[in-house]
């Protein structure tokens, strides 16, 4: 186990997860759960960084459902994986901020894209919740092309 | 007057402030005012002027550290950037801008808003928003033209 992502995500201690790509700045988790691995998404104030329009350049939840509206993801009720359909989980902390998303595969494991650091393959979305992140509190989906 | 010299003199100005920045630099302003009313260095900028080049280079790159070890596993640019180590490289005004673009130029990361913060300004086009090399690729050439980069 990788320490350092042990230490930032407890729940991924005495796991069993794989990291899928080096530690880079390139794009972030809310790409990576958008299948874009060329930039950081993100609603700053100073748009400085890719939103995609018309999704509100606002940190809650709604802002971030109608971002992922536009590659056609719905709100769905929770995250148990179903045959054809592509989920994404967003993160949120305890005042409501997302912070994270994850995309499901096809085998019902999670991809995560942990800032600046790796991706990994983890199998629970527990596994990434917790201080760093806070709790899945978003679930999105659409069918699988 | 060079090009950091130059950005130090119209960050200690009101109107240098562009509306963007002015939530970072009321507070600095502000300071500035107190120091003049009482006739000696309040500011954060104005203290740091008075560092030598080492001691800033010192003060930066432990800052720098610090905000990359605590905000490595964040996509909140929020978050990132309210970090109070970033908060005081942006305090530390346009003495920072050589170390920020050095940084830059090793391994680009996220300075685009402290470089923005700074300068008031923000030469990335909206067609290069997120490509976290071009926009460093943005503003190292924003920065040779100012003279502050070779």
């Amino acid at each position: 186990m990788n320490q350092h992502l042990g230490r930032l995500f407890p729940g991924l201690r005495g796991v069993s997860y794989e990291i899928t790509s080096p530690a880079q700045p390139d794009y972030n988790c809310i790409a990576w759960a958008a299948g874009d691995d060329s930039r950081w998404w993100w609603p700053d104030e100073f748009h400085q960084y890719y939103w995609p329009e018309p999704a509100p350049r606002l940190s809650t939840l709604g802002a971030f459902a109608e971002a992922f509206r536009t590659l056609g993801f719905e709100v769905c009720e929770d995250s148990t994986s179903e045959l054809g359909w592509e989920k994404i989980a967003i993160f949120a902390s305890p005042d409501g901020m997302p912070t994270h998303a994850a995309r499901q595969l096809p085998d019902g494991t999670w991809t995560s894209k942990l800032g600046n650091l790796e991706d990994i393959k983890h199998r629970d979305l527990r596994h990434v919740g917790g201080d760093a992140y806070g709790e899945p509190t978003l679930i999105l989906r659409r069918r699988r092309g | 007057m060079t090009g950091v010299a130059a950005l130090q003199d119209r960050f200690s100005q009101d109107a240098y402030v562009s509306q963007e920045s002015e939530q970072v630099g009321r507070p600095i302003r502000r300071l500035l005012r107190i120091g003049w009313e009482m006739g000696r260095s309040t500011s954060i900028t104005e203290s740091e002027a008075s560092l030598s080049s080492d001691a800033l280079a010192q003060r930066f790159q432990h800052l720098a550290k610090i905000w990359r070890e605590e905000c490595a596993h964040l996509s909140s640019i929020r978050e990132m950037v309210l970090h109070s180590a970033y908060q005081q490289i942006v305090g530390m005004g346009p003495s920072a801008l050589p170390f920020i673009f050095a940084e830059l130029e090793r391994k680009p990361d996220h300075w685009f808003w402290a470089l923005r913060a700074i300068t008031g300004e923000d030469p990335v086009p909206s067609e290069h928003r997120g490509n976290v090399a071009q926009m460093a690729r943005d503003w190292l050439q924003w920065a040779s033209k100012r003279g502050i980069r070779p």
